[in-house]
């Protein structure tokens, strides 16, 4: 499904943050990503939606190099990724349906199957009965919630989690894990990057180990 | 098709949320694009009608063409058939000897003087009107007629002619010059409206980025911000030289009359304050293409 090959990626700070990084990544696989803050977990995660360009490699998507591609039919296939990362950045004087049903509605569904998506993705995050509420009244929390129900409500083929969920109710966070472990189920791609000992990384599935210093050293646990 | 509809009214209405989100700032911005514009317009406009004017107050430049005293009746009508087969010459008239020496008497200075001479010592002459009075044209037709027969002498006012176009050119070009200055002063200050607002609208614009809105999405509402920027501006210049032609319609009247000509200068028709708009409308929405470009998100 996703192919790094021979990925570098430098920044002024962090000259060699990726060096000759290759990864492949198939079609219904769960993937953690481990390390430290500063590891380029993120990176990482941005470099698969299309929104951080490697500095130098190939990255495919579906058999499409990813960064040659034009930047409309790069943003077509963002639409087909689920993207939850921290610090959620919503129309905050629109409805919690309103920005859910945003991504959908950039896709060009009609707008009563837009909200009927929308509502079910708000329901399936507990946010169901308060999908009127502005989200600059939302709390911290909820406001996660509601970028987990703007991601999963496109029926992505590939979710990307940045976690950032430790401080949760132990009722959520087991509730979040069984959504991705239902859409995962469902045959849909999951990477979730997370600090080591993360909750949402799955036990059973691969592991990559991206540790600081750079250049990584990478350890690959299946 | 409903989808594309949606799109653009969403477009739309995000578009008129940015004027109306912060309407003093873009109430005097749309002002000053009207008056931009009215400016760029009217040096236009008003050039126009002052070459019109000016060619129809001040004296014409023509090209007489005397007569020998021999000239002959057969010699006249050959003059006469080739003036009026030149598709060069608007008009021409014949001043008979007699008829030159009518309007001589008529002058009082010169009246004493005529009565002591013994025959009428003037010359017939032909007096043309250009259709193009253009310096070129003067020497053109000077050679034409210079070796006719019956024609003694030319007398052009291709002097009078080389001055009135030199003036004429040297005000279309200081007036064309401030008309392209006010039209480009207005693209580019709709540009920097629009590259604030995109600013400002940074944050939004990585959203949509990160939900996979394609460029075409993001730019749109910029697109109908700079249409309705534009828009209002052409108004607004429509109905500000309309109001300014009130004003200065009796003065141009009176000015008019100095001269026994009659001066009008009428207000845009409902076809050229329709094409005003339409054109400033385009002009904003590729001002504001532009100025959105230069501060896209990454």
């Amino acid at each position: 499904m996703m192919e790094f090959k021979e990925i570098f990626k430098r920044y002024p700070e962090h000259p060699n943050l990726f060096e000759n990084f290759s990864l492949s990544l198939g079609a219904g696989e769960w993937l953690n990503l481990v390390g430290p803050p500063g590891s380029g977990k993120s990176t990482l995660l941005r470099m698969m939606s299309g929104l951080e360009k490697p500095t130098s490699g190939t990255l495919t998507f579906h058999g499409q190099d990813l960064y040659r591609l034009r930047a409309s039919a790069r943003s077509r296939l963002r639409q087909r990724m689920g993207l939850i990362f921290p610090d959620p950045v919503f129309l905050e004087g629109h409805s919690l349906l309103d920005n859910v049903a945003l991504p959908l509605e950039i896709q060009g569904l009609p707008q009563a199957e837009c909200l009927t998506r929308a509502q079910n993705a708000l329901q399936r995050v507990g946010l169901g009965n308060q999908s009127s509420l502005r989200a600059r009244q939302l709390s911290q929390n909820a406001r996660q919630r509601l970028m987990v129900a703007r991601a999963i409500s496109g029926y992505p083929v590939l979710l990307l989690v940045d976690d950032f969920y430790h401080g949760w109710p132990q009722e959520q966070r087991q509730s979040l894990e069984n959504l991705l472990g239902s859409f995962h189920q469902g045959g849909v791609t999951v990477v979730v990057a997370s600090l080591p000992g993360g909750n949402l990384l799955s036990p059973k599935a691969r592991t990559l180990t991206l540790s600081t210093p750079a250049p990584h050293r990478i350890e690959i646990d299946t | 098709m409903r989808i594309w509809f949606h799109h653009h009214a969403r477009a739309f209405r995000q578009a008129r949320s940015f004027i109306l989100g912060q309407p003093l700032r873009h109430g005097v911005s749309i002002l000053f694009l009207g008056m931009l514009i009215a400016l760029a317009l009217s040096t236009g406009f008003f050039w126009q009608k002052i070459n019109h004017w000016v060619q129809h107050t001040l004296p014409e430049p023509t090209l007489t063409l005397f007569m020998t005293d021999q000239a002959n009746e057969t010699q006249m009508h050959a003059l006469w058939d080739s003036l009026a087969a030149n598709p060069q010459i608007r008009a021409f008239e014949y001043i008979s000897p007699d008829q030159a020496l009518d309007s001589l008497r008529h002058s009082p200075d010169l009246a004493p003087a005529l009565k002591v001479l013994n025959r009428n010592p003037l010359p017939g002459a032909f007096v043309l009107h250009l259709r193009d009075p253009s310096p070129s044209r003067f020497n053109q037709l000077e050679q034409e007629f210079s070796h006719r027969e019956g024609v003694a002498q030319i007398r052009s006012d291709r002097l009078w002619a080389e001055r009135l176009e030199t003036v004429s050119t040297l005000a279309e070009s200081i007036l064309g010059f401030c008309a392209l200055l006010f039209a480009i002063l207005s693209f580019l200050f709709i540009a920097h409206q629009a590259h604030q607002q995109a600013l400002r609208q940074q944050e939004m614009r990585s959203l949509l980025n990160l939900l996979g809105a394609p460029p075409s999405y993001q730019r749109r509402p910029f697109a109908y911000y700079g249409a309705l920027l534009g828009a209002s501006a052409g108004l607004l210049a429509w109905a500000g030289i309309y109001w300014a032609l009130t004003l200065i319609t009796p003065l141009i009247h009176a000015f008019g009359a100095l001269f026994q000509i009659t001066l009008d200068l009428p207000p845009l028709d409902l076809r050229d304050g329709g094409m005003l708009i339409l054109l400033s409308t385009l002009g904003g929405i590729f001002a504001s293409l532009l100025g959105q470009g230069n501060s896209r998100a990454t």
